[in-house]
């Protein structure tokens, strides 16, 4: 079905692309939230244009830009209608993997907003207010739960290298 | 008796009238905010598509009550309170949406009729009756969700997102007939 919409939607060689970076590079993200910081990380923040430079080397600067616009776009709209249950859980492990004090992580998720950068160019307005509005809620909850939360997380590993073959993604 | 009769129906006149300025004023931030990414919203259109799925996943998530549940066990009145706050915004700004989209639709096809030669008065009739339906089912939804929230309208919103699909669906077919 997934293989069938982006066939439609991605012709040729970005549909090829779209396959690839799913197979080699999201697949090795575990977490939805963190597939999705990881594509908007792919994202020049001056020209709005993804670049990487592994997909583009394989299938060309076009194709690669459309496969992750696309991917972007696709798993931006599974984080935003994730349930604020699941969402809150995502941003905890996401919070524990930055390996940050939890009181900090929240001060800056809470003041700056980075996930505002996170949202695709071309998105329906209402799963974009949605997502921000989810993760404000998100974040609140886990602030609520602070007194929980471990000050000094254990075991937490860092982001997943996406692909070894491939070099991260270069900004611009 | 007299005296009761008229405090009731200037109380529901009241409401009515602050229930029409409220949408206004979310109709016209919507529009300015429309004007402003419409480049982008009309590729993201053609590109993606408005997928039906999404949109019932969409609609669950602001007018269902699953989430209310899930901070309702986290003891706390503030985010209780935030909840609902940000989901009848949510509600309130895909309500107004709608009836934007539904009146750009209907310009559009206005646009259109005016030159067609093969104007099908039935038609005509069951689209603008449509369009009506969709515009009482809206202001009801957002009365409704200012008043008591949005959670438990998700039957009512689902019934206003398929009239809206309809017309939309009913102005395409149409537009292919006057083109052709």
């Amino acid at each position: 079905m997934e293989a069938k919409v982006h066939s439609v939607v991605l012709p040729g060689a970005a549909g090829e692309a779209h396959e690839d970076f799913c197979a080699r590079s999201l697949a090795r993200i575990p977490s939805a939230l963190e597939r999705l910081i990881y594509i908007a990380s792919t994202r020049d923040y001056n020209s709005g244009v993804y670049q990487h430079e592994g997909l583009a080397g394989r299938f060309g600067l076009e194709a690669a830009a459309a496969a992750l616009e696309y991917a972007h776009w696709e798993v931006f709209q599974a984080v935003s209608l994730l349930s604020l249950r699941r969402l809150t859980e995502e941003l905890r492990k996401y919070m524990e993997s930055s390996r940050e004090q939890p009181t900090a992580f929240l001060n800056a998720w809470q003041k700056l907003e980075p996930y505002r950068v996170a949202i695709p160019l071309r998105v329906d307005p209402t799963i974009a207010e949605l997502f921000i509005s989810n993760i404000k809620i998100a974040l609140a909850v886990l602030r609520h739960r602070l007194p929980e939360l471990p000050d000094h997380p254990q075991a937490s590993l860092p982001l997943p290298s996406p692909d070894p073959r491939s070099p991260l993604p270069f900004r611009s | 008796m007299m005296t009761y009769f008229s405090v009731a129906a200037a109380l529901v006149l009241f409401a009515g009238l602050a229930a029409y300025i409220l949408r206004s004023k979310y109709e016209t931030s919507l529009l300015g905010a429309r004007l402003d990414d419409s480049s982008g919203a009309r590729t993201c259109d053609a590109r993606c598509g408005e997928d039906v799925h999404v949109a019932g996943r969409l609609l669950s998530r602001v007018f269902s009550g699953e989430d209310e549940e899930f901070v309702a066990g986290l003891n706390s009145s503030r985010l209780e309170r935030l909840l609902v706050q940000e989901r009848k915004r949510l509600a309130l700004h895909w309500v107004s949406r709608k009836v934007v989209e539904a009146r750009g639709i209907m310009r559009e096809h206005a646009q259109a009729a005016r030159t067609a030669r093969d104007l099908q008065i039935s038609g005509e009739l069951q689209l603008f009756a449509r369009y009506l339906e969709l515009r009482a089912l809206c202001g009801l939804l957002f009365i409704l969700v200012t008043a008591f929230g949005p959670a438990g309208m998700q039957r009512l919103a689902a019934e206003t997102d398929a009239l809206f699909l309809r017309i939309r669906g009913a102005r395409t077919s149409t537009a292919g007939v006057t083109a052709g």
